[in-house]
């Protein structure tokens, strides 16, 4: 288990039909073996490379700036992704690089917990707006987030969705 | 420092029986088919997110914004990065392109 496979493994959807925990399986010892095989490979010809390769390292952070704006498309909300950003950046201000990342976890789990009952309702509103059809859904506007009013009317829709299945059964 | 052949197995043997530990109990604690408690469902949901934005902000631990560049390399390099994931939803792309951006952002204008 390495950061690139829970990235994976939480940010894939996996393939109708495959069983899941084979799915993981396979990305898990994949990662391993890619990983192990292109350090290794690395190590041996590393010194035959002589393209200049400075700043190659953002890789890493173009990764994760991907996988996080997937999740936040993904997943319609940006309170918790918001929570992340601002409790990792105070930390980092408070502690400094080399000791910020438990404090800011701390920080991170402390106010999720804290706004457990407001997050949860915000996340189960955006899951039913993704179990209604698009026609259904208000216009958006340009950041991709619902106005107020916009919202309200989606409530009503929900309101009326709801009401239209109880009546077929 | 160099270290004694005991003193170089013990590390090693502690190394890994911290990181089995820690990947094997939950898989221990919240066996299948048991009710998975609901605040960890919950940290389930909402946890990837936060760790993300931490992900990103710890690999921009090192940039200072005071000196030498002040971090506009890596700044507008996030600003490619994003928009072209936004426009595109291509990762390859957008981790190509952010990259390659950086590279020369500061092999040829901060360098």
């Amino acid at each position: 288990m390495s950061d690139e496979t829970f990235a994976i493994n939480c940010s894939t959807a996996v393939p109708e039909g495959a069983d899941r925990g084979w799915f993981y399986l396979w990305v898990t010892w994949l990662d391993q073996l890619y990983w192990v095989a292109g350090t290794a490979l690395g190590a041996l010809t590393g010194m035959a490379i002589r393209v200049p390769v400075k700043g190659i390292e953002y890789i890493m952070t173009a990764m994760f700036v991907c996988i996080f704006l997937d999740r936040i498309r993904r997943e319609k909300q940006t309170y918790t992704a918001l929570i992340g950003l601002g409790s990792s950046i105070l930390s980092l201000a408070i502690f400094g690089p080399d000791r910020f990342l438990i404090p800011a976890m701390v920080l991170i789990l402390a106010l999720l917990a804290v706004f457990q009952k407001p997050v949860s309702q915000v996340l189960e509103r955006r899951s039913r707006y993704a179990s209604l059809s698009e026609s259904d859904l208000p216009e958006r506007s340009a950041d991709g987030t619902y106005d107020r009013a916009a919202d309200r009317a989606v409530e009503q829709e929900i309101a009326l969705h709801d009401g239209k299945g109880v009546q077929k059964q | 420092m160099t270290m004694t052949v005991t003193q170089a197995v013990i590390t090693v043997a502690l190394a890994v029986a911290a990181t089995m530990l820690t990947r094997f109990l939950p898989f221990l604690v919240f066996r299948e088919g048991r009710e998975t408690p609901k605040f960890v469902t919950y940290l389930g949901e909402v946890l990837p997110a936060a760790v993300f934005a931490l992900l990103v902000v710890y690999c921009f631990r090192n940039v200072t914004w005071t000196r030498g560049s002040r971090g506009i390399p890596e700044m507008i390099a996030l600003a490619v990065t994003v928009a072209l994931h936004w426009k595109k939803h291509n990762m390859m792309l957008s981790m190509a392109g952010g990259t390659v951006c950086y590279m020369l952002l500061v092999q040829l204008v901060f360098g």
